[in-house]
């Protein structure tokens, strides 16, 4: 019904429910969401609401009436809304303000009278819960009061809300029964869960549909003297760790590691440290929205400061310094509403950034230990050295590298090898098949990458007669 | 900690009774707002709670009610640095604005009321302010100390804040901030991070936080939670109508807003626990003054009471 059209492209749709309207998301070429609405015969589209304060906006629901729809907005100052939105005017009416955390699932009852949403549990940042809101706002509940819940949908009788999540090892789904907004009975559990599921939605013959991801990510790490043996960071929480960084002294080595259930999308992280000689590890909650990307600080303070990449739950995006013994986390360089990938780049040892926006065209950046040489990668350039000093370019390989890495050493990645590209070249060595994040430790003795392996399922089941 | 946790989780859950007052809120807030299931939004409630806002009686000496300090006309705050209360005694905090605390998550400077029926007997009780004690206050109005405290609440949750000139650019009105307020907010949120703790619809993040500001000896959050981090901390305060009512900070401190400016511009005031978001701002004199003029359209409509 819609076609990408250079950058603009369409994202989350509702259908009305006599199935002659879609609602969807359209990011448009000012770099925003905006709210569409056309007919399913795909005739021509409206533009029912777009505002680049409200920039980012997901249809949930068309109201049972077909003139509203049910919209969740993602403001520029970090609020997310539960809203609606009105077809003949435009017009907005805001419910309830959710602080930076947005619901995962959002689904109006069948009889158009109550909001189902998750969203963080009473003085919790890890924990969800569920909360029913009146479609007029009149009212509001929260469904569960302990455990971690979150995607609820509602059966198509408007009779019971199904949702994933639990206490403790009691992970699942639950099916709860209510009238008028109240439980009627005790929850239910139907299933067992892995913690991986995406609710889709329910069919009209009550057919729950999901999708269960069954992806894994691992760290490895190896001495590039001995590339015949890769070591598996770790024997815990499996299939759920990435992004390693070396400490200075190549010792030590931080990773991220999910824990809880997965959310699609802000997600709490774990940030692990192992002793590579002990074989020790120690845990960190990382306080932020969301984390990308670590790099250990090169300051006096490195040992026991990470650097980490990505949004905090103040709605900034960049880099943030993360006390290891705290998990408190200051603002390195961030700003309000940006995207962190606007900050990929390397850091310093005064702790300033090296940006790869300020190399146009480029796929991959790394420094030097004396941060007077900068290596460079792109499709067009190839691979370029720099001197930061004189603004000299050397180029070095006319191939492009998907990463690049500095340790003692320049080494760049591609496709399934990795090769010592400076100041000698040396030969391609093979690297497990889906292997990225590469890191060299600051002596160039040792390596870490991530393997991921993307696997995700389509499951149904039927919930009710 | 846990029971105290249980005690906000049973509390949350039980919010939000159907509500038996239609509520006409203004731009900008949020269409829901949460009561408690034992204390929902009624008329008649609503309207007993303004009358005994301006009643007298709830002071020891009858020279002052909770309007006293609470003026509608100064968006529910005074012009003094700190409360005064009977006998013209002296308090040590300022006297908070009352709007869009119906979304409050604790009340107080230092937030040691939890529930807005915990937070309206705190003044009346208070030998600084009005000094009676809650219970022959509600006697010497006819009430039950329950009812006096959600009658109170109840008025108190329907005193609003919005429609102001931000909420209206928000809302998709590009023409409603002019380009020195709109400079003003790019500042707010960008190079000068107010926006770090200014946010969301009641332009508060109700957390603590230590800027320096007033007095080393008030203790703040700590007196509540007994945390050493906490020392010193307060109650971020909503910038809603920020500009009808100097003085600044919990203390009253600092005398208009070019001085509040020029407090964040420093970086705040040395402390051993200062917040790591303080930091010199290096503002140039018209950032400053674009900051101010953003500051000023936040100033909204206010409303109170059965409409």
């Amino acid at each position: 019904m819609t076609k990408r059209q250079g950058k603009e492209f369409a994202y989350f749709s509702a259908i009305s429910r006599d199935q002659t309207t879609v609602a969807y998301a359209w990011f448009n070429a000012d770099g925003f969401y905006e709210l569409r609405v056309t007919p399913t015969k795909a005739g021509k589209y409206e533009v029912l609401y777009r505002n680049p304060e409200a920039g980012f906006v997901q249809p949930c629901a068309f109201s049972a009436d077909g003139s509203r729809v049910l919209t969740l907005f993602f403001r520029k100052d970090n609020t997310s809304q539960i809203a609606w939105v009105e077809i003949a005017s435009g017009k907005v009416e805001v419910l309830r303000s959710l602080e930076w955390v947005y619901p995962k699932k959002m689904d109006l009852s069948p009889d158009g009278q109550w909001i189902a949403y998750d969203s963080f549990a009473p003085n919790s940042r890890t924990e969800r819960a569920i909360y029913l809101l009146a479609a007029d706002g009149s009212a509001g509940k929260q469904l569960t009061t302990s455990g971690n819940y979150l995607f609820p949908v509602w059966s198509s009788s408007g009779k019971s809300l199904y949702v994933w999540g639990g206490a403790g090892n009691e992970y699942g789904l639950w099916r709860f029964d209510l009238d008028a907004g109240n439980k009627t009975a005790s929850k239910v559990w139907l299933r067992a869960g892995t913690g991986r599921e995406l609710p889709l939605g329910m069919s009209r013959d009550n057919q729950l549909h999901w999708v269960e991801r069954e992806s894994v990510s691992e760290v490895f790490w190896m001495d590039l003297e001995k590339p015949e043996k890769a070591h598996r960071a770790t024997r815990r929480f499996a299939g759920l760790n990435r992004a390693p960084a070396w400490s200075e002294d190549g010792k030590r080595l931080a990773y991220l590691s999910r824990r809880g259930p997965e959310n699609f999308g802000q997600q709490a992280h774990t940030v692990v440290v192992l002793d590579i000689e002990t074989g020790e590890e120690i845990e960190v909650e990382a306080r932020m929205a969301h984390v990308e990307e670590l790099q250990w600080g090169r300051n006096a303070a490195a040992t026991s400061q990470l650097s980490a990449l990505g949004s905090d739950g103040k709605g900034r995006g960049g880099w943030f310094v993360l006390d290891l013994v705290s998990g408190k986390t200051r603002v390195l360089d961030a700003r309000h509403g940006e995207a962190y990938q606007k900050f990929a780049g390397v850091l310093k040892a005064d702790g300033s950034l090296l940006r790869l926006d300020g190399f146009a065209g480029m796929s991959a950046l790394a420094l030097n230990d004396n941060e007077n040489q900068v290596a460079v990668s792109g499709p067009e350039q190839g691979l370029v050295l720099w001197d930061l000093a004189t603004g000299d370019k050397q180029k070095i390989a006319t191939e492009d590298f998907a990463e690049l890495a500095w340790g003692r050493d320049l080494w760049g990645a591609k496709g399934d090898t990795l090769q010592k590209l400076w100041p000698e070249a040396g030969e391609p060595r093979r690297v497990p098949n889906r292997a990225k994040g590469f890191a060299v430790s600051r002596d160039g003795k040792r390596l870490a990458f991530t393997v991921a392996s993307k696997q995700e399922n389509l499951w149904r089941m039927r919930v009710e007669p | 900690m846990a029971d105290a946790r249980r005690a906000i989780a049973v509390f949350l859950a039980s919010c939000g009774a159907l509500s038996l007052l239609a509520i006409e809120v203004p731009l900008g807030l949020d269409r829901f707002v949460p009561t408690p299931a034992h204390n929902p939004l009624r008329p008649a409630a609503v309207a007993r709670g303004k009358e005994l806002f301006f009643d007298k009686r709830l002071s020891r000496d009858g020279s002052i009610a909770c309007a006293t300090c609470h003026k509608p006309e100064l968006a529910f705050s005074d012009e003094n640095a700190v409360a005064i209360g009977i006998a013209g005694r002296q308090g040590n905090r300022r006297t908070p604005r009352l709007a869009n605390r119906a979304w409050g998550k604790s009340f107080f400077w230092d937030g040691r009321a939890k529930t807005l029926e915990e937070q309206v007997i705190g003044p009346i009780g208070n030998s600084l302010e009005m000094d009676l004690d809650p219970t022959e206050a509600a006697r010497r109005v006819g009430l039950s100390l329950p009812e006096l405290q959600s009658a109170l609440a109840s008025y108190v949750r329907t005193i609003f804040s919005g429609d102001s000139k931000y909420d209206r650019y928000l809302a998709g009105d590009a023409g409603a901030l002019s380009g020195e307020e709109k400079r003003g907010l790019e500042l707010f949120r960008g190079k000068a991070g107010c926006a770090t703790c200014h946010l969301g619809p009641l332009l508060t993040d109700e957390e603590y936080h230590v800027t320096g500001a007033g007095a080393a000896e008030d203790a703040g959050r700590f007196q509540v939670t007994q945390q050493e981090d906490d020392r010193g901390a307060f109650k971020t305060p909503s910038l809603r109508d920020v500009a009808r009512t100097p003085p600044y900070m919990h203390d009253g401190s600092l005398a208009n807003l070019d001085d509040v400016l020029r407090f964040y511009q420093e970086g705040g005031k040395a402390r051993n626990n200062l917040d790591p978001e303080m930091r010199k701002l290096n503002l140039s004199e018209a950032e400053l003054q674009s900051l101010k003029a953003f500051l000023l359209a936040l100033n909204g409509r206010l409303s109170d009471g059965l409409r």
